[in-house]
């Protein structure tokens, strides 16, 4: 119950993040939909550790974004820009550069090293999705 | 010959920049340029290095023209976007000609419309509180968040004193540290961490780091590790600007 609530408040929040980047409303309502999916896969898989949790949430985002935004004829990018919004590791990012500026470094060290191993597994997420989405889509205009 | 060259370089120029700076990945915007260029019938060379942009031309006799053009500013617009996007999609199938699509790139580029500051401040609260909530915790701590989010917004991005992100990144962390340190006395039951981890979430720049991460993977690596360099030197302006504020209130522990 918990995880599906917090599931719709991450929603919230990407769409409302979406509206900050001027996304029209329509699309700000799917990003928040897309959102809280990414959100809700991340704290499903969060047993099997953050990176495979937020590898497998990126993707799945990547990919109903790209179909979604195929079906509505547009670019995915702000689609996928609100919806990755609430695994984006900018809190950890934060927590890292404040450890440094007190001197508690290799606390800074670990966290910063899992800022940017969260960022690789969304970049890899998204590329992944983008490629196999492009495959499947060449595939059908073949047919 | 030649004026055709240039108008057909202006128009390219101006497509790249402006969908670059409403938030175009790279790599698309290098995609659809080329595509313009052939289109018209020309070789196309194109590099885009974040802010700067290099196109190139080659008509069939060999003749060429280059252009550099430097970028300001990428405050990302994606309403622009998509009808930037659209409107290339329509020159590329050939259902616009190159004068009229300049025309109609001109209007979009003028276009001023976007959302009340009213609702804006509501999405940022709503941001800001919707991230602490489900990062953090606290209900009260949430609501602090979205108060103070929306101030610190509304303070950077409408009364701007000076056109510089990594000011506008450090006094908004003196405000966040100041403004959690108020909160936290009104608003009963949360933390001063939670307050600040949840304002601070439309300042961090975390989604810089994955599309740098992205462009990186995308061979577009100079662009991309520019990304992540700006990305450090904008977290560590707002850092530090929540240390300043720090000093005024006392001590803060994370």
């Amino acid at each position: 119950m918990n995880i599906i609530i917090n599931s719709i408040i991450a929603g919230v929040a990407s769409g409302s993040f979406t509206i900050l980047y001027n996304a029209r409303f329509s699309d700000a309502l799917i990003a928040g939909a897309i959102g809280a999916l990414g959100w809700f896969v991340n704290s499903t898989l969060n047993g099997y550790g953050m990176l495979t949790a937020t590898l497998i949430s990126a993707f799945t985002i990547g990919i109903v974004g790209r179909v979604i935004s195929r079906v509505r004829h547009m670019p995915s990018q702000p689609l996928i820009v609100g919806g990755i919004v609430v695994l984006v590791p900018g809190f950890m990012a934060f927590k890292a550069m404040n450890a440094f500026v007190v001197g508690k470094n290799t606390e800074g060290t670990t966290l910063m090293l899992n800022t940017f191993l969260t960022a690789a597994a969304i970049g890899t997420g998204l590329i992944v999705a983008v490629a196999i989405t492009a495959i499947i889509f060449k595939i059908r205009i073949r047919r | 010959m030649e004026i055709e060259m240039e108008r057909a370089l202006d128009f390219m120029t101006e497509v790249a920049a402006s969908l670059m700076s409403y938030g175009s990945p790279t790599t698309r915007t290098e995609i659809w340029v080329t595509k313009i260029g052939q289109k018209l019938g020309f070789q196309v060379d194109i590099a885009i290095i974040y802010t700067v942009i290099y196109i190139t031309i080659r008509d069939k006799d060999g003749n060429f023209k280059s252009i550099t053009k430097r970028l300001f500013s990428l405050p990302s617009d994606f309403e622009k976007f998509m009808r930037v996007d659209t409107l290339v999609k329509k020159f590329v199938d050939g259902n616009i000609q190159l004068a009229e699509a300049h025309i109609e790139l001109k209007k979009i580029i003028n276009d001023q419309s976007t959302y009340s500051i009213f609702l804006r401040l509501i999405a940022a609260a709503l941001t800001c509180g919707g991230f602490e909530y489900v990062l953090v915790g606290g209900t009260m701590s949430a609501i602090a968040s979205m108060v103070l989010g929306a101030v610190v917004y509304a303070a950077t991005n409408y009364v701007k004193l000076l056109n510089n992100r990594f000011f506008q990144q450090f006094t908004s962390g003196i405000m966040i540290s100041i403004g959690a340190w108020l909160l936290v006395h009104l608003f009963k039951g949360s933390t001063l961490s939670g307050v600040v981890s949840g304002s601070i979430m439309l300042f961090v720049p975390g989604l810089l780091i994955t599309n740098g991460f992205s462009e990186i993977s995308q061979a577009s690596v100079i662009s991309g590790t520019i990304k992540e360099s700006e990305a450090m030197a904008l977290l560590i302006a707002l850092v530090f600007g929540i240390f300043a504020g720090t000093v005024f209130v006392g001590g803060m522990n994370f």
